[in-house]
């Protein structure tokens, strides 16, 4: 099959704090292929893991979602959804942080062995022996021994394959990821981000990989979206949008990235900080922070335009962009 | 093993506690009015008489010889005599402890069996009517005093159906069980409140956890979701919480005891420090 696994239109995540209105998500639309890995990268609070979260259903009670989420499921064309549709079933998530992300009082092998009793009707030995070998998959040393293991026991590398394997065990046509390897030591992120490529080509899994790092989403991803102050401001091939950023924003971001921003004199780093969802500026949202801010940006619409086949922006103004000078 | 350590720990620290309420109701009676000798040797009796009694009775010695001479019988399993009616100290409270352990335990008991599904009820229905209808009646039960709820409900329950005692305690384990009730929830009333209002802190600080999370998007959902992921993790602090609780059940009972005329040591210590009976109060 091809064609679209997932459509987002217009999504917005509203939470009342206090009595006033907040939306960290403001308008998200994006559309993914299946087998795809899309990558979304933007600075903290942008609305990243809130995005994933509406994905999969499971934001806190007290959020309210608006717009449209259509999933294709076993089905060829994308339709609506609700989130107890895809829990264990066309889509997992798996966590920044795997130590608080697996249930301290389940042995890990009867957590990877709950999806396949629930979902694919097996008896408990049967799932058991499921959930070895999903262990074995995902690079886990000596699975029989360690399913027996309580998290804690586990090192956080391990505990992270582990949190895969749960996530596999559902058997996913879509994987969130919401920064994986952040709060692992850099050579074991390494380990992790070679095993969900591996992992992805093997099984022909879609997947969204959320980070602010945007060396790691140039290793793992097909396409880009940039995300700032609750909307997704460019999208495009990764290639294509590190090559010739269409919005200033991804510009910014990839200077503050020292591999990127290497040939540049420009200042690493972005000046100022990322609004505050309390207080989002009119028009563009990076305006203020923006070095080509002109006058009709503080009152331009929020519209994604296409620029090149596949490449889209936000930005009004894209031909004013100088590029990093490579 | 682990939790074998944990509670060997627990049971540890309890003892210089105990050594620390000992000195305190000891320092209490010996500042209160009221001269034991005087209460023993009753109110004709000559000054003679009286220093006698003292004499037999180390009054005489300092307020720190009585404490040590006390203290030193303790550990050694001595709690000494009443000094009103002469009998062992051990062995009327060994008349009384039977009570007071059925009331502390069905108090435990149904304590559990109200607070937890309470609790659990609360916090998976976070800010919903039944939530605020639950903490509504935990603020009710929280606010009256043990006395006031256990009168209510030997106005109310016993003398208008006429269903349960209103006093005394029974031979058979069917007796004793009908007598404890109306006390046991009378403490229960008191207790619970606290406990569901810690058991739904707990629960929903469990609930927006990450681990709930991953069980919801593989798919583990109702009942089994709470029981597997949620009352698992709660578990553990939810006991800790009930067995603080149980010691201030013990204070409870003191005054319940008392309300319902149940021969306990509650009551016991009540009748005793009336009488300044010192070593039947600092025994309890
Ligand atoms: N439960 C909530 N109630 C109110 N506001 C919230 C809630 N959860 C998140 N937010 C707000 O939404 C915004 C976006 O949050 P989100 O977690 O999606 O950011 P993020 O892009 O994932 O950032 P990070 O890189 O730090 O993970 C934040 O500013 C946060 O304050
Ligand atoms: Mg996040």
């Amino acid at each position: 099959m091809s064609g679209n696994l997932l459509e987002v239109t217009d999504l917005r995540v509203t939470f009342d704090v206090h009595g006033r209105q907040v939306t960290p998500v403001d308008g998200v639309s994006l559309t993914l292929e299946r087998g795809v890995a899309l990558g979304i990268a933007g600075e903290s609070g942008s609305g990243k893991s809130l995005s994933l979260k509406s994905i999969i259903g499971l934001l806190p009670p007290n959020a309210t979602v608006g717009g449209e989420l259509r999933f294709a499921l076993d089905r060829e064309a994308p339709i609506p959804y609700a989130p107890a549709d895809v829990h264990g079933h066309g889509i997992s998530i798996i966590f920044q942080e795997p130590m608080t992300a697996l249930n301290p009082t389940m042995r890990v092998g009867d957590l990877i062995a709950e999806g396949p009793k629930l979902h694919k009707g097996m008896g408990k030995k049967e799932a058991e022996e499921r959930a070895i070998e999903l262990m074995r998959l995902v690079g886990i040393p000596t699975p029989e021994r360690r399913a027996r293991m309580w998290p804690h026991q586990l090192s956080g590398g391990l505990r992270q394959r582990v949190m895969i394997a749960t996530a596999l065990s559902v058997e996913p046509q879509l994987l969130l990821c919401d920064e994986p390897t952040t709060a692992l030591d850099v050579s074991i992120q390494d380990q992790i981000l070679g095993l969900l490529q591996e992992l992805r080509t093997r099984l022909n899994m879609a997947i969204i990989f959320v980070s602010h790092d945007l060396a790691v989403l140039g290793e793992i991803c097909d396409r880009l979206a940039i995300m700032y102050a609750g909307r997704i401001v460019e999208t495009g091939p990764v290639d294509e949008v590190f090559a010739d950023p269409q919005h200033p924003y991804t510009e910014a971001l990839m200077t503050s990235v020292p591999s990127f921003g290497a040939t540049t004199d420009k200042l690493i780093g972005i000046e100022g900080r990322p609004p505050d969802p309390r207080d989002f500026p009119p028009g563009c949202r990076f305006a203020p922070r923006c070095d080509y801010a002109q006058e009709d940006c503080t009152s331009a619409d929020h519209h994604l335009a296409d620029v090149a086949p596949g490449r889209t922006t936000a930005c009004i103004h894209p031909e004013l962009i100088e590029g990093l000078g490579q | 093993m682990g939790r074998f350590g944990f509670v060997a720990k627990r049971l540890l620290q309890v003892i210089p506690m105990l050594f620390g309420i000992v000195l305190v109701v000891f320092m209490v009676l010996q500042v209160t009015p009221g001269d034991p000798a005087r209460q023993i040797a009753g109110l004709r009796a000559s000054e003679e008489d009286l220093e006698e009694v003292r004499e037999s009775l180390g009054l005489n010695d300092s307020v720190l010889e009585q404490y040590g001479r006390y203290v030193g019988n303790v550990v050694q399993g001595d709690l000494g005599f009443s000094y009103k009616s002469r009998k062992p100290v051990a062995s009327i409270i060994g008349d009384r402890i039977g009570v007071t352990i059925w009331l502390m335990g069905a108090g435990l008991l149904l304590v559990v069996l109200i607070s937890v599904p309470l609790g659990v009820i609360s916090a998976l229905r976070k800010d919903r009517p039944i939530d605020h209808i639950i903490r509504g009646l935990g603020l009710v039960g929280m606010s009256m005093p043990a006395f006031w709820t256990g009168v209510i409900l030997l106005l109310l329950v016993a003398n208008t159906t006429g269903w349960f005692p209103s006093g005394g305690f029974g031979e058979t384990f069917g007796e004793k069980a009908h007598h404890i009730f109306l006390p046991a929830l009378t403490l229960a009333i008191a207790s619970s409140p606290f406990i569901i209002r810690g058991l739904r802190a707990e629960m929903i600080s469990v609930l927006e956890s990450d681990y709930i999370s991953t069980g919801r998007s593989i798919g583990v959902a109702g009942s089994r979701l709470v029981r597997r992921f949620v009352l698992r993790n709660a578990a553990g602090p939810g006991i800790t919480l009930i067995a603080i609780e149980a010691g201030f059940l013990l204070f409870g009972a003191v005054v319940i005891e008392t309300t319902f005329a149940l021969p306990g040591l509650g009551q016991g210590l009540v009748i005793a420090a009336r009488g300044r009976d010192l070593p039947s109060v600092q025994g309890k």
